[in-house]
Order: C-alpha cells, then structure tokens, then sequence
C-alpha cells in the first residue's frame, strides 16, 4: 500500500466531515493541520482535479441565491482510500511506539 | 498581487484547466484575501507558488494527456523524451544556482522594465480610446472656438456629430462650507457621442437647453459631497446663488474627454439659451468634437474645415485673421489631441528601456557562453555514450526556455511594482494615467520576450555545440592554451555591445540631467523665494441667465482691498500684492486670460495681442521685478486716464526697437487710454521653457470689467505649517464665503514646472546605473574567464621572464582597449540618438560634448576599475603551480 501525500489525506479527511467549496476547503486544511499545511487555489484545485479523475471526490454545483458555487463531495471510492491510509498511519504508530516503549527500558 | 494580477495569471494556464477551474480559483482566492489575517502573506505564497503550478499544468496539457502513462523508460515517443529532458534540465540547473540564479535576475531585470514601460505605452497609446467610434472621433483644434463659429462648422458633411464643452469654475454653496467646482457647459450632443450613461437619474436632453436650470453631477462629486445619496435626483441646489436641479449622476466608468474637458469635471450643465455665448462671436470658449461620418475621411474634414475658416475671415477679417493670416480650423484625430503630447517621450522611455534589456542579454549570453564551455565535457561524455547532436541541442533549448519562462515570471513582478512606481513618479498631465494595470496583455508581453531572450541567447551555445565535430572536446577540453577562438570573439563583441548601448543610455542622462539642472537653476526674471500664490474666485452675484452682473468696479476694489490689508496683518507678512494672474500660476497648462491688441499713438494696432496683465501696485516690487527703462508707476498714481502702464522689454523692442524708446509713449486698449511710464526685463510667466511674452501691465484700477478670478501674492519669510490656516483665516476675516481652495509656495509651482524633466533624469539615470552594474559585470566575468583559461600561457610568459607587472598591464590593457572600441561606436550612437531627445533638452545643446565626454569618461573609468580584479588575479599567477595543474 503506497503512502498518501499529506496534502492528500487532508483534504480527503476534511471532505470526509461534509462537502465543502474551494475556500472551505482551504481554511479547514489550515485549521486541521495548525497551519502547517497551507493551500493557495492553484495548487488546490490541481489535486481537486485529480482527486475527481481518480474517483476520490466528485463535484456538485450548489446555489445559493444567484451565487453559484462548486462543492466537492467525497465518494465511496475515496473513503475507503482515506480509511486504508488512516489503518496504515496506525499500524505504524502502533510499531513506533512499541520501540519508543522498548528503548526506554 | 491582487486579484486582477491573479485573473491575468489564471488566464496563462493551459484551456481546459482554466475553464473548468479559473473562475472557481479567482474565487477561492478572492475569498480568502478577504477571511485572512495577513492578507499580504496569502498574496504573496499564491505568487510564489503559481508559477510552479503554472509549469505543472502545462506540463500535463502538453505531454501527459497525450501519452499514457508509460512508465518504463523508452525512447519511443518524442513528448515523453521532451518530459525527460524537462527533469534533467531542472536538475541541471539547480545544480548550478548562482548561473541559474544569475540568469533569471539578469532577464527579470531587463524585462520587468521593458514590460513596465510598455504596459504605460499599451494602455496610453496603444489601446483605443473607450468611446464609440472611439477612430472616428476628431477635434477642432486651435483653442476654443465660440458657439457662433461652432455652428458655422456644422456645415461640414464628413462630420455627422458634434459635441461641443466650455468649462469654467463655479461656487457650490449650500453643502456646508463653500466649495469651488468645476463645471462643464456641454452640448446636447456630447453625451451621445462619448457613450456616457447615467449611474441615477438621466443625463442632460434637449429640453434641459430651454431653461437651463439643471445638472448632472459627476460620479465622484455625487459620493464625496453628496455622500453617495441616490435621493439627490430631483433636489434643488445653489450654484452661484442660483437654483439648479440636479437630474442624474454619471456613470463611474465614463472616462473623461480630457483634451475636450480637462483632468476634472465636477458638474455638468447644459447650454443656457439667454446667455451672450450663444450669440457673440467673440466668446471663444467651447472645445469641440466631432464624430466622422462612417465613410468620411480626416483630408475631407480638413479640407471642408480650411473651406470654412476662409469664408468666415473673409465675413469678419479682423476677427478671424492674425498678421494678416486666416485663423484656421486644424482637424486632429481625438487620439491624437490626447496622447500626441506625451507619445515622443513614452516612445523614447521605451526605446531606453530596451536598450537596458539589451545589455541584460549581452551578459545572459556571457553566462550561457561561459556555461557552454563549462559544460562541454558533460555533453561529450553524453555523445559517446550515444546522445545524439540534435537531443544534446534540444536539452540545452529546453534548459533556455526554462529559464527564460522563470525570468518572465520574475519580470512580470518587477513590472507590476515598476508600473506603480513609475505612475506615483509620473508628473502630472499623463492622459489615462489613473487606469493603468499590469494585465494579460502586458504578461503576455512580458513571457514572450524573457521566452524569446533567453531561447536566441541560449541558442548560441546550442548551435555551437551542434557544429562541433564528435569526440574532440573530451580530448581537448581544459588543456588548450587560450580555449576556443570563436567563443573568445564573441565574448568580446559582448562587450564591445554593451558599452556602446551603454553609452548611448549613459549620454542621454547625462543631457536629460543636464537641462533639468539647468532648469531648476534657470533666472525667470522675478523672485521664486519666499512668495506664496493663492488663486481665489469672487463670487458675483449673476443675472438669471448666468451673465455676471458685473459687480461694480468700486465695490469689487474695496472687497479686494479689504482681502488685501487682511492679508498684510497677518503675522510675518511682508507684502500682498494681487492680479488677474502671477507668475507661474498656469504652470502645467493652460493660460489666462485676457490678451488684446494695444494700438500703439503713431504705430497703429499692434500686429500681435499682448497679454494683459492688470496688477496692483505692489506688483513689480513683490516679484522683484527690473526694469530696463523707466520704472513702476507710483502708488496711488493712477486716478484717471491716461492710465501708467508698465510694457515688457519684449514689446518695447517690436515695437519702438528699443526700451528707451518706448516710455512716454501713449496707446490705447480695450477703450482705455495709457502712458508707457516704465520698461520691465523679460519674465517667464508661463515657465522656465515658455517663450517670452509681450506683455502690458497695467494698474489694477484700471482694468474695464471685475473680474470673477484673481491671485493674491504673498511675500513672507515664514515656512512654517500654521502659515496656509493663518491665511486663510485672514481672507475669511474678510470675505467669510470665499473658497480658498489652494495656496501654493512659488517655490513650489517652479518645482512642478520642472516636474517632467527630473522624471525624464531620475528615470535615465537609473537605467543607465543599472546599465553600468551590467558592464562592470559582463567586462569583469569575461576578463576574468580570459585570465583562467590562459593561466598555462600566463604561466609560460612568466617562467620566460615576464614579470607579474607586465601580464596586470596585459589584461588590464585588453579591458580598457575593448571598453574604448565600445565607447567609439557607443559616441556615434549617442550622437544620433541625441536627436531624439532634442526636444526634451532645456539649456543644453543636444549634442552637447561636455557631456558626452563626461559619458565616456565615466565609462572608461568603470571599465578601469572593473578590468582591475582580473589583472590583479592574472599577476598572482604562479608559473609552477599553474603548469602542474593540467
């Protein structure tokens, strides 16, 4: 099973709470990681695109009054990545702290 | 970086990209300026990081949509070999930062400057003016024209819209404090033909021109005075004691009309049926447009208006001829009456620019040169292993345009800081200055010449490459003596380049410097220290129809007076003195106001009207003023006719040949009779540059009419901040409705008027420092490279008894010698690009040799100086060590 990016998983794990818009999902990317991953919309909407390519997210245009927004929406598809990389981070922490553990002694 | 800089950098990105996701990224970005904390640090990261988004994107659009996905290394398909060399060319050049880095500063500085300038010149000249029809539109030159003589010209058939405006000040009084406006009295067919709509309300009709009593407010008066205040449509106000009703506001995005208007129009009014400028020829007052007819050409209005303006000097000769001479009717492109003014020099600062660009490139080339060596063995070695010529060419293309792309980038940020700082540098009087913007166009600009640069320079070395035959350079690479001739020449011609176009940059500071010095230093033959100038409007109150009423002339005198002795109480003040106009007041255009022809006893009307400047009688000691015959009439002096009058040396010398001659002569003017009791030097009343005047000066009193605009003079040691409230405070005391909107230092008014010609040095001068790093820099790399490529012969000349004197003459020898082949060619240059600067020269011969040999001199002390490292280093050579290296 191959790593996932950080900025990746961020923004999976934010579109995992609810759909959410471009600036949505900026300003959650930031808050999640206490700004140390930040986004600017170029970069963003790269790994949207791609991410929508895979079959990670999908993309729903929402109105609200004549403000016409896209929203992105976390697929099946891309749960179950979210959840094989959140098994993965675990596995390896558990590991970690079994020799953090074993050092000490 | 703003959001526009952002919408212009979306539009760079690949098609597909940009129309899926631009709009949806604007806003994103759009949003998150406005949520965050540090707004300037989120404008910065998007900068930083687009670029390298920008090259992904590309990337993509070009190679990876078409090839899918092959992993495996493969010399199949063309795309994915050009992706490879895109890698192993970024590697390359992280590899070697300080050439990398040296390369994209070196581009980003010269192109950021070239875009800077152009964006000034796309948006000024280039661009079509936003008008409808904005081609056709011409105007009727000459100055103003009266409504009379407008109608006489709407006979012409190749015109098929006239517009036509006269614009005057006009007191606002019922809005808190009194407020001076500009007003425009405009035809009914102005609107129409600039394409202006109302923002509230309507603009002005047909109807309006019945009765008179309406306004449009312009834009920025509607917010600033009236608070934005949509309920203003329909509301009565006082202009000029008179009750106006306003109908509409403009629209905030009409661009003025400035050759027809003026930089600022604050209220717009229609024509006024009742008033005398409808009738009398001699109230020249509108500027007129026209729209051609769609068929009509500029020659067939010129032609039909040169028709007219014969037929009417032939009606009304006296009115109509000057020395004999029709007054004719020039039809000049709107465009033209526009930009003409400011085109040579734009042009010119452009042409400067380049020639910056240019020595940027000459030492990109230096550096690619210096690389291309540095790296042959690399490619030799890649040759062997079975690279063939074309590939190893096409990587070091890739590499070029790499770097040209990343110089763009950073020229494109250096343009939009240059374009603010050129526009908060830019004296005042640039047409359309306020809306110019570093946009696509400019962008585009400025990606294809760093693009364009860095592919022609980096070529050089590609093509070098290219043509050599296989094999030889792992074989001979580091142990010739001298390294490669032809490299060797071309480095030189470099340098020979780049003085010369520096020169030429460098003579030109040197001239434009020059005449402003010259010009801030210039004798306008009154005193500039010390005075201050403060323009004030009296009211009068006005006849229905908007005629003054004609204050009578003694109750206008003793408010005048009353302004004046005010004035004198206040503290520190040494004189007051007041006119019609003061010297400098017009400084940045226009003229004032009154010029008439003085008939001379014995002489008959004089061929020329002399400007008429009624003064009081402090005038001439205020200012300082000499005389070359005769003197200032005495105070108090002037009860009744014949009037003292004061003449300009100028006039006494067209007409009595001399200023002796003049006094005691009598003429009359305007009704009036005077006596030449004095003859006072010449002044430049308009500035430094404007020609002598022939002028009258007479006494206040004796003026025929009360005038609505006059300038009280004050002459006071004080500079402190209080002294503009005091005075004010002191006119206030006197006239407490009075708008005192301006008080400027004459000081102050000399300064403007030489505000072109320090922009026109401040911005030569720096491009011509700039130019002299780049020289210093390129002679110094190359003699540098010239000296450790010779080491082994430098070594030999030693080891047979040349001493380390001799080689530090050497270099330094073939240093001064190439900056004085440079400095020859770069004087020819110089000397026919003078002619172009002929016109923007003050007190300077363009041409002027001192300067020039000034120019040269710098230069060849900066190729002294710069050829001093390397000689040092070449005298340092140690014969041993340098033979054993190899």
């Amino acid at each position: 099973m191959t790593a996932l990016a950080p900025r990746d998983f961020l923004i999976l794990a934010v579109l995992a709470d609810g759909p959410s818009h471009g600036y949505g999902i900026i300003k959650a990317v930031e808050d999640r990681s206490e700004h140390d991953v930040l986004l600017d919309p170029a970069n963003l909407y790269r790994c949207l695109r791609r991410m929508s390519a895979d079959g990670w997210i999908d993309e729903v245009e929402a109105r609200t009054g004549d403000d016409r927004r896209r929203t992105y929406r976390i697929t099946a598809n891309g749960r179950a990545i979210l959840r094989n990389e959140a098994q993965r981070l675990e596995s390896l922490l558990r590991r970690l702290h079994l020799s953090l553990a074993g050092h000490k002694r | 970086m703003t959001l526009q800089l952002y919408r212009a950098l979306i539009r760079l990105l690949p098609r597909r990209v940009r129309e899926r996701d631009g709009e949806e990224m604007a806003r994103a970005f759009a949003d998150q300026i406005a949520g965050a904390r540090a707004p300037s640090a989120v404008r910065w990261r998007a900068l930083i990081r687009f670029p390298l988004v920008l090259a992904l994107e590309w990337r993509d659009a070009l190679f990876a949509g078409r090839v899918p996905a092959p992993r495996a290394p493969s010399r199949g398909s063309r795309m994915e070999s050009v992706a490879r060399m895109i890698r192993q060319g970024a590697r390359g050049l992280a590899r070697t930062p300080v050439f990398s880095l040296s390369v994209i500063l070196l581009l980003g500085a010269g192109v950021g400057s070239v875009s800077a300038i152009f964006a000034v010149v796309d948006h000024v000249l280039l661009r079509p003016l936003p008008y409808p029809d904005a081609d056709r539109l011409v105007v009727i030159e000459n100055g103003s024209h009266s409504i009379p003589a407008v109608r006489d010209m709407q006979a012409m058939h190749s015109i098929e819209a006239w517009g036509a405006a006269s614009t005057d000040n006009a007191h606002l009084t019922d809005q808190g404090e009194p407020l001076r406006v500009r007003q425009a009295v405009v035809t009914v067919g102005f609107f129409p033909m600039f394409g202006a709509r109302a923002a509230i309300g309507r603009l002005l009709q047909p109807a309006d021109s019945q009765v008179a009593n309406t306004a449009v407010l312009s834009y920025g008066t509607w917010v600033r005075v009236f608070g934005g205040d949509p309920s203003v449509v329909g509301r009565t106000i006082r202009i000029d004691d008179a009750p106006i009703t306003v109908v509409g506001v403009l629209d905030p995005s009409f661009a003025l009309p400035e050759a027809i208007v003026g930089a600022t129009v604050d209220l717009w009014r229609p024509l006024d049926p009742a008033a005398e400028y409808m009738t009398k020829r001699d109230y020249w007052m509108f500027n007129v447009a026209g729209r051609l007819g769609a068929a009509a050409t500029i020659a067939q209005a010129q032609q039909e208006a040169t028709r007219i303006a014969s037929e009417r000097a032939k009606a009304f000769p006296r009115r109509y001829t000057e020395d004999g001479r029709v007054i004719e009717l020039p039809v000049r492109t709107l465009r033209d009456a526009m930009t003409g003014r400011v085109e040579r020099p734009l042009r010119l600062l452009l042409g400067a620019a380049s020639l910056l660009l240019l020595v940027a490139c000459a030492n990109v080339t230096h550096l690619f040169l210096a690389r291309g060596i540095g790296r042959s063995r690399e490619m030799a070695v890649r040759r062997a292993l079975g690279a063939r010529t074309r590939s190893l060419a096409a990587q070091l293309l890739i590499e070029s345009g790499m770097l040209g792309a990343a110089g763009a980038v950073l020229g494109a940020v250096i343009a939009y800081a240059g374009v603010r700082t050129f526009l908060a540098l830019v004296p005042a009087g640039l047409p359309r200055a306020a809306t110019v913007t570093v946009d696509a166009r400019v962008l585009l600009f400025a990606g294809g010449v760093g693009m364009l640069t860095a592919v022609v320079f980096g070529l050089m070395p590609a093509l070098r490459l290219a043509r050599r035959g296989s094999g030889d350079p792992l074989r001979d690479s580091g142990r010739t003596l001298t390294g490669s001739r032809g490299a060797h020449r071309v480095r030189r011609a470099l340098v020979v380049g780049e003085v010369a176009v520096s020169l030429v940059l460098v003579a030109q500071a040197g001239w434009l410097l020059r005449s402003f010095i010259r010009m801030s230093h210039a004798d306008l033959g009154f005193r500039t220290s010390g005075i201050v100038e403060i323009p004030m409007s009296i009211p009068t109150p006005r006849h229905a129809n908007g005629d003054s009423a004609g204050a009578s002339g003694a109750e206008w005198h003793r408010r005048m007076q009353a302004i004046r002795e005010s004035l004198a109480r206040t503290r520190g003040v040494q004189g007051v003195t007041f006119g019609l106009t003061m010297p400098l007041q017009w400084v940045g255009g226009g003229r004032c106001c009154w010029s008439t022809r003085p008939s001379f006893a014995g002489k008959g009307p004089s061929a020329r009207s002399s400007v008429t400047h009624p003064v009081s009688d402090d005038f001439f000691d205020l200012f300082a003023i000499r005389f070359a015959a005769g003197e200032a009439w005495a105070r108090g002096a002037t009860i009744g006719a014949p009037y003292p009058a004061v003449i300009s040396e100028q006039l006494a010398n067209q007409v009595y040949g001399g200023a002796n001659a003049a006094l005691g002569a009598t003429f009359a003017m305007d009704q009036a009779d005077f006596r030449v009791v004095g003859v006072a030097r010449n002044t430049r009343h308009y500035g430094a540059d404007q020609p002598y005047e022939t002028a009258v000066y007479i006494p206040a009193n004796a003026m025929p009419f009360a005038p609505d605009n006059v300038t009280m003079a004050v002459l006071t040691e004080r500079t402190d901040d209080g002294l503009a409230t005091d005075l004010r405070a002191a006119i206030w005391r006197a006239e407490p409705k009075l708008p005192v909107p301006t008080i400027n230092t004459v000081a102050e008014l000399a300064r403007r008027d030489s505000a072109h010609r320090r922009f026109d040095a401040v911005l030569f001068g720096t491009f011509s420092v700039v130019a002299l790093l780049l020289v210093a820099g390129g002679l110094a790399g190359t003699l540098l490279y010239m000296v450790s490529v010779q080491r082994r012969s430098l070594g030999i000349r030693l080891a047979l008894g040349a001493t380390p004197r001799d080689l530090e003459r050497g270099v330094l020898a073939s240093g001064v010698g190439l900056a004085a082949v440079g400095a020859i060619i770069g004087t020819i240059g110089a000397w026919f690009a003078g002619r172009l600067i002929e016109s923007r020269l003050y007190g300077v011969e363009a041409r002027d040799a001192r300067t020039l040999g000034l120019a040269v001199s710098v230069l060849m002390l900066i190729a002294l100086l710069s050829s001093w490292i390397p000689a040092r280093r070449a005298a340092v050579t140690d014969p041993i060590e340098s033979l054993r290296a190899e």
